[in-house]
C-alpha cells in the first residue's frame, strides 16, 4: 500500500524509511526530497565543492536506502545516522586532497537579488567558505553543523561521537579561527567597526 | 567591542551561507537520488511469504494431523501384529487364520464358491 505522496510531509523520518522498505514508492520520493538537500549541503560546506558533494550526497542517501530494511525505529535519529555517514565520506574525500578551488563552481543564477547584493552575498559565502576550509576537519564539521545547519549540541554530540562540552569547546574555538581567518577581509566584505 | 564585533560579522556570514543557492542541490542530483532509491526499492522488496503450492500427498497428511499422527496409526499397526502373533492360535476362529498359521489343511478360495472356479467341461 502507498500512502500519497502529500500526506507523509509530518511523517517522521523514521516512519518514512519502514514505508520505503515497505515499497512505498511515495516514501522514497518524500525521503529523497527531505534529506537530499540537507546531506548536499552539509558536504558541501565541509568540501567546498559541488560536484564532490554531490557524489557524496549520492552515496550517503544510498547507503540509508539500503539500511531502510534493517532500520531499528526509535534507536537512532534518521538525520543524525546521515550526518554521520556523511562526514565520513566527507573526511575519506578530504583525505584524498581531491578539493577543487572553490572559483571553479559554477554560479547557478538568481534573479530576485540585485547584482550588487548578489556580489556582495556570493563574495562573503565564499569568503567564509573559504575561511571554513582553514579550520581543522572536526572544528569546521562542528561550526558548520551548529551555526549554519542549526543543529542542537546535544545532537552534534551524538552525530560527532563525542561529549556536549567537546562540542562547546570545538565551536568556540572554531569561531575564533574564523574570526582571525576572515579579519583582513572585513572591510572588502563591507564590515566596518564603529 | 572586538569580540561582539567578530560575532556579528559572523552571525552575518553565516546567515549568508545559510541563503547560499550553491549549498543547494540540483535536480540532476536529486533525480539521480531518486532514481537510486526506487531501483534499490525494485532490487530489495519486502519479505513477502512465498506461495507454495502443496501435494496433494501433503494436504491428506495435514489433514490427518501431520506426522505424528502417522506415527501412532503406524506403531498401533504394529503393536496389532505383534499381538496376533504372540498370542498364537488363540484368537484365530476361521480356517483362513488357521491356515496362514499352518495348523490345519490348506484352503483355497475356489473352495468357498463353485462358480469362482472355470468350468471347461460346461464349454466344451
Amino acid at each position: 500500500m502507498t500512502m500519497p505522496y502529500d500526506q507523509q510531509e509530518d511523517t517522521p523520518d523514521d516512519a518514512l524509511l519502514v514505508l520505503y522498505a515497505n515499497g512505498d514508492g511515495a516514501a522514497a520520493r518524500t525521503l529523497t526530497l527531505r534529506l537530499t538537500p540537507r546531506v548536499f549541503a552539509h558536504a558541501f560546506r565541509m568540501l567546498g565543492d559541488r560536484a564532490e558533494a554531490e557524489d557524496v550526497a549520492q552515496e550517503a542517501m544510498i547507503r540509508l536506502f539500503k539500511q531502510a530494511p534493517d532500520w531499528r525505529q526509535g534507536e537512532a535519529k534518521v538525520t543524525t545516522w546521515l550526518y554521520r555517514v556523511t562526514a565520513n565520506l566527507c573526511t575519506d574525500r578530504l583525505r584524498k586532497a581531491k578539493r577543487v578551488a572553490l572559483d571553479a563552481i559554477p554560479e547557478p543564477e538568481d534573479d530576485a537579488k540585485s547584482a550588487a547584493q548578489e556580489m556582495q552575498d556570493r563574495a562573503r559565502a565564499d569568503a567564509l567558505q573559504n575561511a571554513l576550509a582553514t579550520l581543522p576537519e572536526r572544528q569546521r564539521q562542528a561550526v558548520v553543523l551548529r551555526h549554519i545547519e542549526g543543529q542542537g549540541n546535544p545532537e552534534i554530540a551524538e552525530i560527532m561521537e563525542i561529549s556536549v562540552e567537546a562540542v562547546e569547546s570545538l565551536t568556540a574555538r572554531g569561531k575564533r579561527a574564523l574570526a582571525q581567518a576572515l579579519a583582513s577581509q572585513r572591510e572588502a566584505l563591507g564590515y566596518t567597526d564603529g | 567591542m572586538a569580540d561582539k564585533f567578530d560575532d556579528d560579522m559572523l552571525d552575518d556570514l553565516f546567515a549568508a551561507a545559510r541563503s547560499d543557492s550553491r549549498a543547494a542541490p540540483s535536480p540532476d542530483l536529486l533525480a539521480r537520488v531518486l532514481s537510486e532509491a526506487e531501483s534499490l526499492q525494485i532490487a530489495d522488496p519486502a519479505p513477502v511469504m512465498p506461495l507454495q503450492r502443496r501435494s496433494l500427498w501433503a494436504a491428506v497428511l495435514a489433514a490427518v494431523g501431520g506426522w505424528p499422527a502417522l506415527s501412532v496409526v503406524a506403531m498401533a499397526g504394529m503393536a496389532g501384529v505383534w499381538i496376533g502373533v504372540a498370542s498364537g492360535t488363540s484368537l484365530m476362529q476361521d480356517t483362513l487364520g488357521l491356515d496362514i498359521y499352518g495348523e490345519t489343511a490348506q484352503s483355497y478360495l475356489s473352495d468357498l464358491d463353485d462358480t469362482y472356479a472355470f468350468n471347461f467341461k460346461a464349454e466344451e
